[in-house]
């Protein structure tokens, strides 16, 4: 199982609801890496890493995880994929010591003793009830369960979502750590662009139950870009050479994915580095052309 | 077997299961108290039919309600799969390495477990209780308890069910209370209209003040009761087997089928 390029491969996948469709969703987040996996509420996130963990059932497409079909290998993948949902999802009768009692005997893999590294690391009691543990603790809590079956692939769908700035961090430290294993791996769904742009390698966008964009970080960063101009120079910018343009009083901000190819053409126009949550905005409102 | 999940509901459950005990506890002792008075003291010396009827009443009390109220409180209750699917607990453990199979069959030995101790506790207090109240072995009230056992496991049976279905105790139970009146009042009413029709075809009789045919049918519908009672209790024990082996294959199907 340790022989494959790409942790998640994903093709072609679709699913259709009653007024919502995960269209034909293609991407892969490579072995080593994190992706973020951006969209706005609603945009096919959750549908999409509950396709992934085989919560619900697909209507076509191909699912690959470790290079095995998820759902013919699903309890062999799931040995070693560890999920962090936006809530702790364990009753809050229970506490830390009844979580290892039900946690040990649930993965082959599960070690006490990184368990209870990570609980004393966070400073979590151990004999509190968890209804009485804050929204940071049931998170930190839930990132020790996730971390201590030996997981080769870490799934969160809106993890840090809710979180303060001081807690968001430190969960991004531990992601950081486990990735220094070069066999591990992340997909991170929020739509908190500000936490992926810190961590992510990739990222892929997702609008509407479609990708908008998938690929390295970087690279995205580094192709988008913003023209600011007046309405007068927006005027002359071709429409194929632009996402959307953002009209406000001062002026016109237009995002273009080629910036070096539109410094050439619009050579006289100011340019501006883009970052994730600009660019996701932008797609997001690309159908419109321009928007305020 | 995961004995993790397996530890992880009695915990949640172990409320209920003190409650059973604790209530058993005390209905055995103020039953003991009730029948050493009505040996030894104050309710000795009572009206013969108050007497009777106090003897009744503590009898049935400790045979037939005992293995109710264990039962009840034994048995999976709709509240732990509801509050599991509030709490994300349901999705949580689709990420597990477990098979639906495997989910399955720990909700029925939780089912199944719990049902035989409260069973077998059951049994035990009825050995107990007969000598107690000065009486032999009675079989008819242990048939009847029986029948009991089959009801209270069919209801907890289709209620967890349900509730994998519906994934809300309201309409859970009120669709079992349902199954149940519909069961319940067809019994009654085909008795109702068996004894109606034999009625009718002794009206002649009985208006002439001759009992003696309608005596004979009653008597004879008792006996045909009392067969199908005989053969209802042999069946039992497969009824229950068959119960959660149902069980066990309709939960394992909702699970299969997860979301749409």
């Amino acid at each position: 199982m340790n022989d494959y390029e790409n942790a998640i491969e994903i093709s072609g996948l679709t699913k259709e609801y009653d007024g919502f469709t995960l269209d034909n969703v293609t991407f892969n987040v490579p072995k080593g890496s994190i992706m973020g996996f951006i969209g706005q509420n609603g945009a096919g996130k959750t549908t999409t890493i509950k396709s992934i963990l085989n919560i619900i059932s697909k209507d076509s497409g191909n699912i690959k995880i470790f290079g095995l079909d998820n759902v013919e290998n699903e309890i062999e993948i799931k040995e070693n994929i560890a999920v962090v949902f936006d809530a702790l999802p364990v009753h809050d009768a229970l506490n830390i010591k009844n979580i290892n009692i039900i946690m040990r005997d649930i993965f082959s893999k599960w070690d006490e003793s990184v368990f209870f590294g990570y609980v004393e690391r966070f400073g979590l009691p151990v004999k509190k009830k968890i209804g009485q543990f804050s929204k940071g603790m049931k998170m930190k809590l839930q990132i020790a369960i996730a971390l201590s079956h030996n997981a080769k692939l870490l799934v969160m769908d809106e993890a840090t979502t809710g979180l303060d700035p001081v807690v968001r961090n430190e969960i991004l430290d531990i992601f950081l750590e486990y990735l220094q294993d070069e066999n591990n791996s992340i997909l991170m769904s929020s739509h908190i662009t500000s936490d992926l742009e810190k961590i992510a390698d990739s990222v892929t966008f997702i609008d509407k139950g479609k990708i908008l964009l998938t690929g390295y970080k970087d690279d995205i960063l580094e192709s988008h870009g913003l023209i600011k101009c007046t309405r007068e120079d927006y005027s002359k910018i071709d429409r194929s050479d632009f996402i959307s343009a953002r009209i406000n009083d001062f002026g016109v901000s237009v995002m273009v994915d080629d910036v070096q190819a539109a410094q050439k053409k619009y050579s006289g126009l100011m340019t501006e580095k883009a970052d994730l949550e600009e660019i996701m905005l932008y797609y997001v409102n690309r159908q419109k052309g321009e928007w305020s | 077997m995961r004995k993790g999940l397996i530890y992880r509901e009695v915990y949640l459950n172990r409320k209920r299961y003190i409650v059973g005990i604790v209530v058993y506890i005390a209905m055995l002792f103020i039953g003991i108290l009730i029948r050493m008075s009505m040996r030894f003291g104050n309710l000795a010396n009572v009206d013969e039919e108050v007497f009777n009827g106090m003897d009744i009443v503590t009898y049935y009390m400790f045979t037939l309600a005992t293995p109710l109220i264990l039962i009840l409180s034994f048995s999976e209750t709709p509240e732990i799969i509801v509050s599991d699917n509030a709490s994300g607990w349901s999705k949580f453990s689709y990420t597990f390495p477990i098979t639906s199979k495997e989910m399955a069959l720990h909700k029925t030995c939780m089912t199944m477990g719990g049902y035989l101790i409260s069973v077998v506790i059951s049994i035990i207090n009825f050995l107990i209780c007969c000598p107690l109240c000065d009486r032999k072995f009675d079989v008819f009230n242990f048939k009847i308890m029986t029948i009991l056992m089959f009801v209270t496991c069919l209801s907890t049976a289709l209620e967890q069910i349900l509730t994998y279905k519906f994934k809300n105790i309201t309409l859970t139970q009120t669709v079992t209370s349902l199954i149940f009146t519909v069961i319940f009042m067809a019994s009654g009413l085909g008795i109702a209209v068996y004894i109606g029709n034999a009625i009718k075809k002794y009206n002649v009789d009985i208006e002439n003040g001759d009992m003696s045919a309608m005596d004979a049918f009653l008597d004879s519908f008792a006996d045909k009761l009392k067969n199908i009672l005989d053969v209802f209790v042999i069946l039992v024990p497969f009824l229950i087997v068959g119960i959660f082996a149902l069980e066990y294959l309709l939960t394992k199907k909702i699970l299969d089928r997860r979301e749409k």
